[in-house]
């Protein structure tokens, strides 16, 4: 590997091409439940109906299955959920491929336009609860263990609006142990600063429009500390989280800098992308410039959105895949340590075709289980989809098969028809849903149907799921780090659930295996410091591990 | 003989600064201020022998006002108007040194003057309009410009320049409502001039309103339908309203009637390289650098569409390198350069030197220090990426601190 490092990525990417063949990679249709993300459509255009669609995969029940939670749209301008269309829903997993939705019985309906939804059991009481980030509204649902969740946003201290700002509009969430007490702290993403008031009229071409993010102020992000005692303490001042403004769009955490503490990788819209590098005394310091990930090789802040941070050529360090607007490709940045970031977008080969989508949730997963982590990005143009633009609006998304070697191939077409259906995508959550080994995508469209893409991949490859149970830890042992060896190498990735934009992922880590049937060595980094090896771990199964 | 020589120089200097639309011959601010002394000189030697000069006075206000000096061109205009009340223009010149004082009362007593003497003279009331546009006097504001707009209807074609420069104030001072009542105006009153639809059309699509802007210029299309210059900004709000291809075929247009013009083949090619047609872009700027290879600009945009091809790298680096050579002040070249440098060939010492080159000439580029910081870093120079930190961080903080001053 580290021979590797020293040869241009280009190089490789032209080797790689020629020498290497992809197993396949296929999806189709599941029995999705019966789901519509509504905008509250409105003649007058009003900026938060180009955005929600969040959606999450987790086990709320640990039933083994996991469930789905999608969040809603509202009346606008009022912001209101005045009927059963705008409801936030929970469907749980029958196990036979399909759901039913417990929304009411669980009391997750939820209030207001909702933008995004982060999963993580911050109670350490082995249930997972979950955060809903909307317009000048969040909600922070506290899961009873029965089937029922209660709203606790006030009691925890997570309602109150921003002392200079107002009521915040937050777009995604990601929960972290930013200081390792064992306890999940919320980091909130926020986007910008809004009024339906005070809302600017904008057209394209004749027809009103949604107006470009220029017209719109920036905002601070928000860090809330976990106090252990259901409450938690806002310390985006104290942390330097507050220090910078920015457009926030979604969250990526992992430890960039390999200091075994957990930084932040926030993008923002049309504003160069946050670096949050965690300085293990509380505080945090922005350094996106000084590593080289603020901007892209054009040298134009761009239209950041999802984003997804796992470690795509398996030397150690998490990278990122970025998503971002139509002609500005899809940032692909290579950690290399100390060092910082050096974008490789062109050089991957992800640049060519990701240049005609605007991608939002986004998501690095192993979907052949080839042990080689690819690249999926849920695409939909920004524009109103009845507006002058509307032919450019909807898209296919977009798969990237991962070919080793730092190089990706575009294979949407080969994936299914699945694929090749257009639509306003945003949310994607990422999770196996039916316990095959495979990685699942869940998805949604504004104003279009949830779909599940059944991932049907035919290589006969082996796989491992692992669910960690922190105990010093956090309880779901998010931020541990896991490094895997089989005889073809050495593969690494994270536990965590905040993945792509505005959606949350199964927490389970999942790896592909290629033709291993055996785990010669699982190596696990709790965040509380424990080191825990385990040896050899037999494939295709989900594999249990409890913090000792 | 003293007047005469103090006021010619005093009108050759005003000749300059008044004649926007006039070629002038290079002034450079060094000379505009060695000219002003000298004026400024003469005028005040012509004035210690006749203190009541009525020309001296106001020509020595003038450049005092010129230089900003409102408190001293205020006295000198007040003593003018001791002399000689009833002139509208020396006190639309009293009201420009009210509104640079910030004096809502002198202001507001030297536009009822101007009301009084001269309430029907165009050329005084829309001067006195552009200076008060924006200067938040508000016992003053808002009627002036009523006035200017009541007066068109009794106005011919060659008055529509007044209406446009009105309109250019209140674009300046943040007032696109008015701007836009004033450069439609101009376009009512003189159909037969092309700019005054461009400006229209412009603020419409600065605005967002694109598709008034689309509409303006489809009309001075249907003025002007072999007119390059038109075709050519109609493309250009086209694009900017978001119809490419309506914005390509005015290019196109514009390239058939003047097939061997490096400017239109250029404003095309940068249409063609903002729709991603890059092997289109390719030609039309290879054809447009054929026909003017001295010209920087062009050799820039071939060099960036090259850029956009996975195989284009060689040939960006020629071009680049070609407009670098033709403009070696252009800090964007460096950049791509450095760009250039770094992620296609991952030469980072060659980098560095471009990238150091392009932070001196544009400290605003941000993307330019991130990529000298990573440059230096990955030549092992941690000092050096220190350094430039540093550097970026008080460009930031400056940045920061005029922004909160504003």
């Amino acid at each position: 590997m580290m021979g590797l490092r020293q040869v241009p990525a280009v190089l490789l990417s032209l080797f790689a091409a020629v020498t290497t063949t992809v197993a396949p990679i296929r999806f189709e249709d599941g029995r999705a439940p019966q789901f519509v993300t509504r905008t509250g459509r409105t003649a007058r255009k009003y900026l938060p109906q180009t955005m929600g669609g969040g959606v999450a995969v987790f086990d709320y029940n640990n039933d083994g299955l996991l469930d789905i939670y999608v969040v809603n749209g509202a009346t606008m301008p009022g912001l209101l959920k005045d009927g059963p269309q705008y409801s936030d829903r929970l469907f749980r997993n029958n196990g036979d491929g399909n759901f039913t939705d417990v929304t009411n019985m669980a009391g997750v309906a939820g209030q207001g336009f909702n933008i995004g939804v982060a999963i993580g059991d911050y109670d350490n009481d082995g249930f997972e609860d979950i955060f809903v980030a909307g317009v000048h509204r969040n909600t922070l649902y506290h899961n009873n263990g029965d089937g029922t969740f209660t709203d606790l946003t006030e009691r925890a201290g997570l309602a109150g609006p921003d002392p200079q700002y107002g009521t915040l509009w937050a777009v995604g969430a990601s929960w972290l142990d930013y200081d390792r007490d064992g306890l999940l702290d919320l980091f909130v993403v926020n986007y910008v600063q809004w009024d339906p008031k005070t809302e600017p009229v904008c057209e394209k071409r004749g027809l009103p429009d949604f107006c470009y993010p220029r017209a719109y102020q920036g905002v601070p992000n928000s860090l809330f500390h976990n106090n252990g005692d259901g409450t938690f303490t806002d310390v985006s001042p104290v942390s330097g989280i507050r220090q910078s403004i920015g457009k926030g769009m979604a969250v990526a955490a992992a430890d960039f800098d390999g200091d075994d503490w957990p930084d932040l990788f926030v993008t923002n819209d049309t504003l160069p992308n946050s670096l949050f590098l965690n300085q293990r005394n509380g505080t945090f310091k922005e350094a996106a410039i000084e590593n080289g990930i603020g901007f892209t090789e054009n040298g134009a802040a761009i239209s950041g959105m999802g984003a997804d941070a796992r470690d795509i050529d398996d030397d150690g360090r998490p990278d990122i895949f970025e998503t971002a607007l139509l002609n500005e490709t899809m940032p692909l940045f290579r950690n290399l340590g100390q060092v910082g970031f050096e974008e490789i977008t062109f050089a991957s080969g992800v640049a060519r075709a990701s240049r005609a989508k605007t991608g939002w949730s986004n998501g690095i997963y192993d979907f052949n289980n080839d042990g080689h982590k690819d690249l999926f990005a849920a695409c939909g143009h920004v524009m109103d989809a009845e507006g002058s633009l509307r032919a450019t609006v909807p898209q296919t998304n977009i798969i990237f098969a991962n070919l080793g070697n730092l190089n990706f191939a575009e294979v949407t077409a080969a994936a299914g028809v699945v694929l090749a259906r257009r639509g306003v995508h945003r949310g994607a959550a990422f999770g196996d849903l039916d316990n095959d080994g495979r990685v699942d995508v869940v998805l949604t469209e504004l104003d279009g149907p949830l779909r599940i893409l059944r991932n049907v991949s035919p290589a006969a490859n082996h796989w491992l799921l692992i669910r960690t149970i922190g105990a010093k830890s956090n309880r779901d042992g998010i931020g541990t780090r896991i490094r895997l060896v089989t005889e073809d190498g050495v593969q690494y990735n994270d536990v965590g659930t905040n993945v792509g934009y505005a959606s949350s992922s199964d927490v389970r880590v999942h790896f592909g295996l290629g033709r291993r049937t055996l785990v010669e060595e699982l190596e696990l980094f709790w965040p509380s410091g424990t080191h825990q090896v385990l040896k050899n771990v037999k494939a295709d199964q989900v594999l249990t591990v409890l913090e000792r | 003989m003293k007047l005469q020589t103090a006021l010619a120089l005093a009108g050759a200097l005003f000749a300059a600064t008044d004649s926007a639309s006039r070629p002038q011959p290079h002034r450079t601010a060094q000379n505009e201020q060695t000219e002003r002394e000298a004026a400024k000189h003469q005028l005040r030697q012509v004035l210690e022998h006749d203190p009541n000069n009525k020309e001296a006075l106001f020509q020595l206000a003038r450049v005092t006002v010129e230089e900003g000096d409102f408190a001293s061109a205020d006295a000198l205009f007040q003593k003018y108007l001791a002399i000689s009340p009833a002139e509208p223009g020396a006190w639309a010149y009293l009201l420009r040194c009210a509104v640079g004082q910030n004096d809502p009362k002198g202001a507001a007593n030297a536009q009822r003057q101007i009301e009084l003497l001269a309430p029907t003279n165009l050329a005084v009331q829309a001067q006195a309009a552009c200076w008060l546009a924006g200067s938040g006097i508000s016992e003053v504001t808002g009627r002036e410009f009523e006035l200017v707009m009541s007066l068109a209807r009794s106005q011919t074609s060659s008055e529509g320049l007044w209406y446009s420069r009105l309109g250019q104030c209140y674009e300046h001072a943040h007032d696109p409502s008015r701007a836009t009542r004033a450069f439609q105006a101009a376009v009512d009153l003189d159909p037969s001039t092309e700019t005054n639809y461009f400006r229209l059309a412009h603020l419409f699509a600065r605005e967002g309103l694109v598709g008034d802007a689309s509409e303006v210029m489809a009309g001075a299309v249907k003025h002007f339908p072999h007119s390059v210059t038109t075709r050519v900004e109609a493309g250009d709000i086209e694009l900017e309203a978001g119809n490419p291809e309506r914005a390509l075929e005015q290019q196109q247009r514009a390239a058939t009637l003047n097939p061997r013009s490096p400017g239109v083949l250029l404003l095309l090619g940068r249409i063609q390289l903002a729709q991603r047609r890059y092997p289109e872009a390719i030609v039309t700027l290879e054809r447009a650098a054929k026909l003017a290879a001295a010209d920087a600009g062009i050799q820039f945009y071939a060099g960036q569409a090259w850029m956009k091809t996975e195989h284009g790298t060689e040939r960006a680096l020629e071009h680049f390198k070609r407009s670098l050579a033709l403009d070696p002040n252009r800090a964007s070249t460096y950049y791509w350069l450095g760009s250039l440098y770094f992620h296609r060939y991952q030469e980072y010492r060659v980098a560095v030197q471009y990238l150091e080159q392009a932070v001196d000439r544009a400290p605003e580029l941000e993307a330019a220090h991130q990529m000298l910081i990573q440059a230096y870093k990955r030549l092992g120079e941690d000092a050096k990426a220190a350094g430039e930190l540093r550097r970026y961080q008080e460009i930031i903080q400056q940045k920061a601190k005029a922004e909160a001053a504003k």
